[in-house]
């Protein structure tokens, strides 16, 4: 089955791990309209984000998130993205959670924090840290 | 080989234009997006000086009876040309070709009686209808003149030259005036509704016989029917057929070895015989199983390319989309484009996919269609 673009406000995650997260958080929060779409491999994001924007539908996108793991160095992470959204003439953010353009108005959003190495997986530790069940797992790990 | 083409005032397209053409081009949308609308555009330009194509185009549709209707203001078979079935506008099709250039076609509806007059003399009047002296009131004039023709001007323009040719019905029937000129290349149309008769398959396989071209099909067959020997027509209850020999000791049928053998036939012999032209395929699909589809676009580029013809295709099917994008980058050249058309605020608008754009959506799973 193709993915088809069904949501005006799309988010763009870099796996299958990533869109389970986000589908998670947004049920949540109660969030609607929202739909993640598991294409923003990091080897891949600029390709993947061509065949996005000519995906039918994407005409009537609002807003478009992408999300991306720090790993080693959140600069150039956010860089990357940046120059990937300029390549497909999508607006490009300066800096992370700053969003600019419309229709789409585009945002990037750097895990596990804007100036932090890492990745989703170091955000949902840091957010469980002080659970007792911390202490088996930190033995276990 | 067309590099661009644009539309006006077309069927469902106000205004299209379709860029990055390539050898072999696939057009895909959903329904009523305009995807046999674009074949027949470009099977009208390709024509060049001839409007009688206007009513071909329709009977590819399957409207194929015209009912003439003099002395009453009633539609025409091509009013269902014009966007919106407003005849007040001029369609618009002009295109960018290797061999021909830039050319653009122009056609109308003659309303105004200063335009009528000036095919008159090809308009054959009833015994007391010839335009005398009517009356110096124009509008009297208009619907006289309307009431015995209905004329439609094809205007053709290349490097500034204009010339026009007329299709007129009047109480003699249909027909085109002046006789226009061949066109400047060849061009087929394979509507979705037609299957090319097996008889005219013989025949299309004698001409390139004729000219010492035969094996392409058998090369192209044996890409799915490895057994497959030799070809040769064989007459059989008076009808010419293209039999295979694939080691049963006797000829066979090309029908009868399967439908999608019969249908690859249809599609090579077509674009065999149409050697630095054009082969329009309205749901190429059409009886292949999805099996096959990779071995039949691999087939339809060698073919393409070995007579220099440039092909343009409509599909509903992913796999077949999917299966031409596996069969052209793994050919000696990408020489392939998929097309989408999709309806925008209104408008229709192409969108044209790189192979690396194709490549990652089909990756992804984006959808394409």
């Amino acid at each position: 089955m193709a993915i088809e673009i069904e949501q005006p406000n799309l988010l763009v995650v870099e796996g299958r791990e990533e869109e389970l997260f986000f589908e998670a958080l947004i049920e949540h929060l109660g969030l609607q309209n929202i739909q993640t779409m598991p294409i923003g491999g990091k080897e891949q994001l600029r390709r993947n984000l061509k065949a996005l924007v000519v995906s039918p539908g994407f005409s009537e996108v609002i807003s478009l998130g992408v999300v991306r793991d720090a790993n080693t160095d959140p600069g150039a992470a956010f860089q990357s993205v940046h120059d990937a959204l300029q390549a497909v003439n999508l607006p490009a953010p300066e800096r992370p959670l700053a969003p600019v353009g419309e229709r789409p108005r585009v945002a990037v959003l750097i895990l596990p924090e804007v100036s932090m190495p890492g990745m989703l997986e170091d955000l949902c530790l840091k957010a469980v840290v002080q659970d007792p069940a911390m202490l088996c797992c930190g033995a276990v790990l | 080989m067309y590099k661009s083409f644009e539309v006006r005032n077309f069927r469902c397209f106000w205004e299209l234009t379709i860029a990055e053409l390539e050898r072999v081009n696939l057009v895909a949308g959903v329904n009523n997006v305009g995807k046999t609308a674009l074949l027949e555009a470009l099977f009208l330009h390709c024509g060049a000086y001839n409007p009688a194509l206007a009513l071909r185009v329709n009977a590819f549709r399957g409207i194929e009876t015209v009912k003439i209707e003099l002395g009453r203001w009633v539609e025409t078979p091509w009013d269902s040309l014009f966007h919106q079935f407003d005849i007040t506008k001029t369609i618009e099709l002009a295109g960018e070709n290797t061999i021909t250039g830039h050319r653009s076609l122009r056609l109308r509806v003659l309303r105004e009686p200063s335009e009528l007059a000036r095919v008159a003399q090809f308009i054959n009047y009833g015994p007391d209808e010839a335009p005398k002296a009517l009356s110096s009131d124009e509008s009297q004039k208009v619907l006289d003149t309307s009431e015995m023709a209905k004329v439609l001007q094809l205007e053709y323009q290349k490097n500034g030259r204009r010339d026009s040719y007329y299709m007129i019905f009047d109480r003699k029937g249909v027909r085109t005036e002046p006789i226009p000129p061949p066109p400047p290349f060849p061009a087929f149309f394979l509507a979705a509704r037609v299957r090319i008769p097996l008889a005219e398959d013989a025949e299309r396989f004698g001409k390139l016989e004729i000219i010492g071209q035969q094996d392409a099909l058998l090369k192209a067959l044996q890409v799915i029917e490895p057994r497959l020997r030799r070809l040769a027509v064989v007459v059989a209850g008076g009808a010419p057929m293209v039999h295979g020999d694939i080691g049963l000791g006797r000829l066979v049928p090309l029908p009868v070895m399967g439908e999608g053998m019969a249908r690859l036939a249809s599609l090579v012999l077509t674009i065999g015989n149409t050697p630095n032209g054009v082969v329009l395929v309205d749901e190429i699909e059409n009886g292949l199983h999805h099996s096959i589809l990779p071995k039949v676009w691999r087939a339809i580029g060698e073919v393409a390319r070995q007579f220099n013809t440039q092909v343009f295709t409509t599909t509903h099917s992913l796999e077949c989309i999917v299966a031409a994008h596996r069969a052209f980058s793994e050919s000696e050249r990408y020489d392939f484009r998929l097309h989408r058309l999709e309806r925008v605020n209104e408008t229709i608008r192409a969108v044209t996919y790189d192979q690396e754009t194709l490549e990652a959506a089909i990756e992804t799973g984006l959808e394409v269609r």
